[in-house]
């Protein structure tokens, strides 16, 4: 006889009838260790011993003392959580009452006095066994549950041909159903999917039950109280030999849905908002362009107004001097008596004929200066002998004899330079020292070579220029406050600056009213000169 | 007397400057343009032309340097520009070309006539040593 071994088990045996007891007791003595055996008679001494002992298994009379029938199982189940399997012991041989005793949880029941070793033993075994599976199916479908809720997730199973949908707890949750609902038909479970969405999710199925990969849709679904949710799902054909299944898990995107929308909306407004300043940038450089383009216009105009203005006034100068010529010629020769009167008034039409051509030279000059049209020729150049000869010029038309002496510091070399364009500048340099200092000493020029540059200096001892008029002095047209009559129309200073800038040269200009003035051209020097 | 061709687009100047020389006892021929200058010099062959730069058809500067492929270095004439002092960078184009002188624009009479003079003596005097090459003054 095959006898189980069931020594290491730890049995708790509910029973009020001793005789039952000792029966069984004898029954189990060979293969079960007697110590392991407790034994107690009502349901209350039972649940003590449960919270203090560490069953494997409870054997349970039905008929007890404070409790009796098989609402045992019940009450036993409820109060230790189904953590211990239980067989039944019935006195009555009735099949209502077992199948009762099965639903409310119990493993298996025997028939008193219908059992023997091997049949109690066997039950026992089997009794732990499927316990222990149905517990952690349990956990397991615990766990489930926890995880799909935790998810936001729910699965359900499409049974094609029995037109049966299985939901998981998940997907009820979702659908908000009660988890206690049964199985419902395919056409109830498309009720819970929007209108809009419904061919989708029956091509899929019609396509899953041929390709069985799995295939993912967004769906729409219906809750119970008519709220839609967004869900992303997956759909896969499970087909056995017997039944044409189809998996889906269904999960909850509303809440991404709604940020993604956001970011969405966020993102089109960003982009619009780019568009829109893009589309201003643009604007805006056009219109500068356009400004730019029109402004070198403007400028080029000016210049050819200029160049034009300047050449044609000059010919109806030229046709008022050369007629004053015409009549001082003609009267000269007849009327000798009126020629003082007549040469103070050709002299005063002259000097203004004069004053008028100095004024359209300088401006031609600055407008050609302005647009570029100055091409200077650098040469080496003797500079101490090129200033001796503009201030010995300026030296012989003094009225008042002053004479200008040059200084030399360091030694003389040659320079590079355009030798026009620095004899015009400092021609007005000089000229304007001696013009501003009338019954002053006479104006100093110093020269300094230096290694990298050279220095020309013009210093003299008049008027000054008043220190708000030093910012303006190179202004074309500009004359300071303290000019008086000296005569002069403000562009000697403008050009004089521009010819020693295309030398290179740096223009300083120091002045103490009353004191005198200094104007100072450093030049740099390339190292070879 | 000495033949002067006065080149000028301007009527004006060119009338007066007419008048001024005429009475300084020139004899005196006007062209409009360089196109008509070039023909009367070779029309009424002047011992000296007075020029304008700008001109239309051909300018001043067209006109010296066609003269100066046309005739011969003894056969041309004295040639004075009439131009503005502002394009003095330009006045050197003309004096490289050949011009003997300038004037700017406007001009004092006395001065254009002094100019006119000194040049005409030059080529006197410069005329007669080459009209005696034999003289024994010459080597």
């Amino acid at each position: 006889m095959c006898v189980l071994n069931l020594s290491p088990l730890k049995i708790l045996y509910i029973e009020d009838n001793l005789g039952d007891r000792i029966i069984l007791e004898e029954s189990l003595s060979s293969s079960v260790d007697i110590d392991a055996l407790q034994h107690c008679v009502t349901l209350k001494e039972g649940f003590d011993l449960i919270q203090k002992g560490d069953f494997d298994l409870i054997l349970l009379d039905l008929s007890l003392p404070d409790s009796h029938g098989v609402e045992n199982v019940k009450l036993l189940n409820e109060k230790i959580g189904s953590s211990i399997p239980i067989i039944v012991f019935t006195g009555l041989n009735d099949s209502k009452v077992a199948m009762k005793a099965l639903k409310f949880g119990a493993q298996d029941f025997l028939v008193k006095g219908d059992y023997n070793l091997l049949l109690l033993s066997k039950a026992i075994q089997y009794a732990i066994e499927r316990h222990k599976v149905q517990h952690e199916l349990v956990l397991k479908s615990n766990m489930l549950n926890r995880a799909e809720s935790m998810a936001d997730i729910g699965s359900w199973e499409i049974d094609l041909k029995n037109n049966q949908v299985k939901l998981s707890n998940g997907m009820k949750r979702l659908l908000h159903l009660d988890p206690n609902s049964d199985l419902i038909s395919i056409q109830e479970f498309l009720k819970f999917i929007l209108a809009e969405d419904k061919n989708s999710i029956l091509n899929t199925l019609s396509v899953t039950e041929k390709v069985p990969l799995a295939t993912a849709i967004e769906l729409k679904f219906v809750r119970k109280n008519g709220e839609v949710f967004h869900s992303l799902c997956k759909i896969e054909l499970a087909s056995t030999a017997t039944n044409n299944l189809v998996h889906g898990v269904t999960l909850d995107v509303s809440y991404q849905k709604e940020v993604e929308e956001v970011k969405e909306a966020f993102t089109l407004q960003l982009t619009n908002k780019v568009k829109e300043r893009t589309q201003e940038l643009e604007n805006t450089k056009r219109k500068l362009e356009n400004s730019l383009s029109k402004e070198k216009e403007l400028g080029e105009l000016k210049s050819r107004f200029v160049s034009t203005a300047s050449h044609q006034f000059r010919t109806p100068l030229t046709v008022i001097q050369s007629n004053i010529g015409l009549l001082e010629m003609q009267i000269g020769a007849r009327e000798k008596e009126l020629m003082p009167f007549f040469d103070k008034v050709t002299n005063r039409i002259k000097n203004e004929v004069r004053r008028m051509t100095e004024i359209m030279d300088d401006v031609l000059i600055l407008g050609k200066i302005n647009s570029g049209g100055i091409h200077p020729v650098f040469r080496s150049t003797d500079i101490l002998e090129l200033c001796t000869s503009i201030v010995d010029k300026h030296n012989e038309i003094q009225e008042d004899g002053r004479i200008a002496l040059i200084k030399v510091m360091g030694e003389n070399r040659r320079v590079e330079m355009d030798k026009n364009l620095f004899k015009d500048a400092f021609s007005n340099m000089l000229s304007n020292a001696f013009k501003y200092s009338i019954g002053k000493p006479a104006p100093e020029v110093t020269l300094t070579f230096e290694q990298k540059s050279f220095n020309l200096e013009v210093k003299d001892f008049g008027i000054g220029i008043p220190e708000d008029d030093l910012m303006n002095l190179f202004t074309p047209f500009f004359r300071a406050s303290n000019v008086l009559d000296v005569p002069g129309n403000g562009l000697g200073t403008a050009i004089m600056k521009e010819y020693f800038e295309i030398n290179k040269g740096r223009v300083k200009v120091e002045s103490v009213i009353n004191q005198g003035t200094t104007i100072n051209v450093r030049f740099k020097l390339k190292e070879n000169e | 007397m000495n033949k002067i061709l006065l080149v000028e687009d301007d009527s004006a100047i060119r009338e007066t400057l007419n008048d001024i020389l005429e009475l300084s006892g020139y004899t005196v021929t006007t062209a409009k343009n360089g196109k008509e200058g070039f023909d009367k010099i070779f029309e009424f062959e002047p011992e000296m032309v007075i020029c304008d730069v700008n001109m239309p058809v051909l300018s001043g500067y067209e006109l010296l340097s066609t003269i100066n492929q046309e005739m011969s270095p003894e056969s041309l004439p004295s040639f004075i520009f009439l131009t503005a002092k502002a394009d003095v960078l330009d006045i050197r184009k003309g004096m490289k070309l050949g011009a003997d002188d300038y004037v700017t624009k406007p001009f004092d009479h006395d001065e254009l006539l002094r100019i006119i003079k000194e040049r005409l003596e030059k080529r006197e005097s410069l005329s007669t040593s080459n009209k005696k090459p034999s003289s024994p003054d010459s080597k």
